[in-house]
């Protein structure tokens, strides 16, 4: 049971829609039984299962971890083709998803008895049975297609089942090995499977040693029907060997592997406790409540509303500084004027409220990343030989979507290094009198504004010596400065990076930690790195709990740059300086058949007085860039020194220093180092005092 | 470390030992809290905060971070020099220009804590405000009260 009500709220929610998706998902099957199977549903089928066992496996709800598991390997059966699906056991598998979703949500409110788990228990061991469906695996056959041992282990059963495929198919197989630069990996290994894809089936990519430490060497196994030559030819386009393997070894391995897919006989026995499984009332009927009371808005209808709460809280503004004048004037006793002054500045402060709260609604828990997190590191430290312990800690500290979103890459990318360059294999790290299980440690804590990801491992650490070598080689330090142990250590974050000699295909793929710091600088924070030789090594990742998102406009003056919220802007002109009417601080602009205001953003800044307009031009056209701005229900033509580029930006907070000054809403990271301010024009042209 | 430095509390509030990191904007000098700085990186290019206080240098990017520069000397009197910045911990993202960093000394207080010496130095600045003032080779260093430079 969940004790913490907000949590179960949230897992409510989260996992009612993947039980949408698994429910609906299971019909279509259902509906489509009997005829092909469609892989990309029972895919879709099995993703949603298995994020639901990651859900419940978070929420310690270990009991329906269980049995999404069991759910997941029937899954797995009939996407690897040892389970057949007729209508029976497609319509078994439907009710024991309505089965898995009431569950679920008992579970987690703490009602689901016993009973109830033994029922769906049952269900889904019947239509494992009823299948009758695994043969042992004949692996000597995959040994003679001409593949190493360590070749072979690497072949999943889903790749086997390809090659079964292509082989009943009647497609040639080739073994491809070609060797693509390291620095421009990912676009080069792209171009080359799509190329591939085109013409036949990439069923692999296994890495091999490179000769060249600058390039990475991988071993593709590749199906098609086209012909020898022109599978050479299309391999040679990118500096690659492919030669034909032994039909004759594929054949046997093709009608090896085909003996465990060929559909299974099903026995009586089974197949009448299949057919007669049914599932108690309350199991098996699929409630029409809804598992959660919330309902799921997308971030920009938040950020909309965000808006909207923005420009209310300057007309607020406005309003209680129009109240105070009124004061003055309008010849109000004491109470009434206790009253207006009262009312002005609480519709005020509440708007700033309803702001705070927008903002909050954006914040999710870091749980679902790091479960996430650790689930991937397992994986990938079964894929490596080696045996690792995961401990997460500080999974309930809350930051906002998109952040949780950019950061979960730069996280498992330092996880993948941390496992395949980081812990040793069990013999090395017994050797160095370590246990042979290596520790992962992913933590989360929050210093004031900001949120730190530490990702700290056990393992061997970083050579600082090998670092420094390495960033003289790339010239990435020119290494005739004595730097200190941090400053060495991070230079691992210069473009093309890497003291592996080999580049694996798990770490590798040509993206380094160079863009890490890039994702991670981008968001507003910062990334740190600490290692001790022979005793590990902890990253950590400071990002901002909060930030915003908008579409700006850059314009200059005074050769600083500034960032416009779109929103703000109705139309962007340039002027000709004779459409110019009235002079210093009252000029107005014809436009759209009325006069409106014409200021200078430099004086608005502060930067520079009222030009001499005639004499000014961006272009030295003579004519003056223009943006008109809404101002409430009004528009202001806003004078700038030049119109740069429109673009997506992350408004970064100023802090609370910055919090009085008016008319500035955060700042850009620009190219170079620079910043530029994001105005806002509405709250810089009240607080100006231009009567707009 | 600035060993050099002779210093005598003469309103520090506490009764432990602080370090404290002294640094000069032109001809003056003055002492953060140690533990109230994050760190001190060459100063960036900075970019104009409009309508701030005269203090407000302007907004730098440091680590990814907008820093709010605050410089207690005369901007004009720069003249290109290169500058440091030192970082200070807090929600305020405030970092303080210097023109040098002199180093960082532990000063223990000399059980006259509590009573002012503020009339006998005559040369204190009054300008920022400070929780605490010391001696320093012949020069009155104020202990810099963060919170109210923040406040202006």
């Amino acid at each position: 049971m969940i004790e913490d009500k907000a949590l179960l709220k949230e897992y409510l929610s989260e996992a009612e829609e993947f039980l949408d998706a698994l429910l609906s998902d299971l019909d279509l099957l259902a509906r489509r039984a009997g005829t092909k199977l469609d892989i990309n549903l029972v895919n879709r089928i099995f993703r949603a299962v298995h994020s639901l066992k990651g859900l419940s496996g978070m929420m310690r709800l270990d009991e329906v971890q269980t049995l999404a598991h069991e759910f997941e390997d029937i899954l797995d059966d009939l996407r690897m083709g040892q389970l057949a699906l007729d209508r029976q056991s497609a319509a078994s598998l439907q009710e024991a998803g309505a089965g898995l979703a009431s569950l679920l949500a008992a579970a987690a409110k703490g009602s689901a008895v016993e009973e109830d788990y033994e029922k769906l228990r049952e269900l889904i061991s019947s239509i494992t049975r009823g299948a009758q469906a695994r043969a042992r695996r004949d692996k000597s056959a995959v040994e003679e297609i001409g593949l190493s041992e360590r070749e072979r282990e690497l072949l999943t059963e889903y790749e086997q089942q390809r090659v079964i495929e292509n082989y009943n198919a009647k497609r040639s197989f080739y073994s491809i090995s070609v060797q693509l630069e390291a620095a421009r990996l990912d676009r080069q290994y792209r171009r080359m499977a799509n190329s591939l894809g085109e013409k036949g089936e990439l069923i692999t990519t296994l890495p091999e040693k490179a000769a060249d430490t600058s390039k990475v060497a991988f071993k593709l196994l590749f199906a098609t029907s086209i012909k020898e030559a022109q599978v050479k030819q299309l391999v040679e386009a990118f500096g690659g060997r492919a030669s034909r393997m032994g039909r004759s070894g594929w054949r046997r391995a093709g009608e090896a592997l085909s003996v465990v897919v060929r559909r299974p006989r099903r026995d009586k026995e089974s197949e009448s406790k299949s057919s007669t499984t049914k599932l108690p009332l309350a199991l098996g009927q699929e409630s029409l409540q809804p598992l959660s009371p919330s309902v799921r808005i997308e971030l920009a209808q938040i950020d909309d509303l965000s808006g909207l709460a923005h420009e209310l809280a300057i007309e607020a503004q406005k309003l209680a500084s129009m109240a105070d004048r009124f004061l003055k004037s309008a010849g109000l006793g004491p109470k009434e004027r206790h009253d207006l002054k009262f009312s002005a500045r609480r519709i005020e402060r509440e708007f700033v409220e309803l702001e705070e709260r927008l903002v909050e609604l954006r914040m999710v828990s870091l749980a679902q990343t790091f479960t996430r997190a650790a689930r991937v590191a397992g994986r990938l430290a079964r894929e490596l030989g080696k045996s690792v312990s995961v401990e997460l800690a500080g999974r309930e500290t809350q930051i906002d979507k998109m952040i949780a979103d950019r950061i979960a890459d730069p996280l498992y990318h330092i996880l993948r290094n941390a496992i395949d360059h980081g812990v040793e294999i069990p013999a090395e790290r017994r050797l160095a009198g370590k246990s042979a299980r290596g520790r992962i440690k992913i933590e989360a804590t929050l210093e004031g504004t900001r949120a730190i990801m530490a990702i700290s491992d056990d393992g061997r650490g970083i050579d600082a010596a090998a670092v420094r070598r390495r960033a003289v080689e790339i010239g990435a330090f020119p290494g005739d400065e004595e730097l200190s142990d941090e400053e060495t250590l991070s230079l691992i974050f210069s473009p093309g990076f890497s003291t592996v000699d080999e580049v694996t295909a798990l770490s590798g793929r040509g993206v380094g930690l160079d863009a890490v710091e890039r994702t991670i600088n981008e968001l507003g924070g910062e990334i740190r790195v600490s290692s001790e030789p022979g005793k590990g090594t902890r990253f950590q990742l400071v990002v901002p709990t909060t930030l915003v998102m908008i579409s700006a406009f850059i314009v200059e003056v005074s050769h600083w740059r500034y960032a416009v919220n779109v929103g703000q802007i109705i139309e962007l002109l340039y002027i000709d300086p004779a459409q110019v009417s009235g002079r210093d601080g009252k000029r107005t602009i014809r436009w759209r058949n009325s006069n409106i205001r014409l200021v200078e953003l430099g004086y608005l800044l502060g930067t520079g007085g009222a030009r001499v307009l005639h004499s000014q031009g961006s272009n030295g056209s003579g004519r003056v860039p223009v943006l008109i701005a809404r101002i409430g229900e009004r528009q202001v033509a806003v004078a700038v020194d030049g119109f740069r580029e429109q673009r997506e930006i992350i408004v970064k907070s100023l802090g609370s220093l910055a919090r009085r000054i008016k008319g500035v809403t955060g700042a850009v990271d620009l190219e170079g180092g620079d910043v530029a301010l994001v105005l806002d024009l509405p709250g810089l042209l009240t607080r100006r005092s231009m009567g707009i | 470390m600035m060993e050099e430095i002779d210093y005598e509390l003469t309103d520090l509030p506490t009764e432990g030992d602080i370090s404290v990191l002294v640094f000069g904007v032109g001809e003056e000098v003055f002492a953060i809290n140690v533990e109230q700085t994050e760190g001190v990186v060459d100063c960036p290019r900075v970019t104009p905060l409009p309508q701030s206080p005269e203090h407000f240098a302007g907004v730098s990017s440091v680590r990814g971070r907008m820093t709010i520069l605050i410089d207690l000397g005369d901007r004009r009197a720069q003249n290109g020099k290169k500058q440091r910045l030192i970082l200070i911990r807090s929600e305020s993202q405030m970092g303080l220009v210097a023109d040098r960093v002199e180093g960082v000394v532990s000063l223990t207080p000399s059980g006259e804590s509590g009573r002012s010496k503020r009339d006998d130095a005559e040369s204190i600045s009054e300008r920022w405000p400070a929780v605490a003032h010391f001696r320093s080779g012949g020069r009155a260093v104020p202990l810099l009260d963060l919170e109210r430079l923040a406040e202006g």
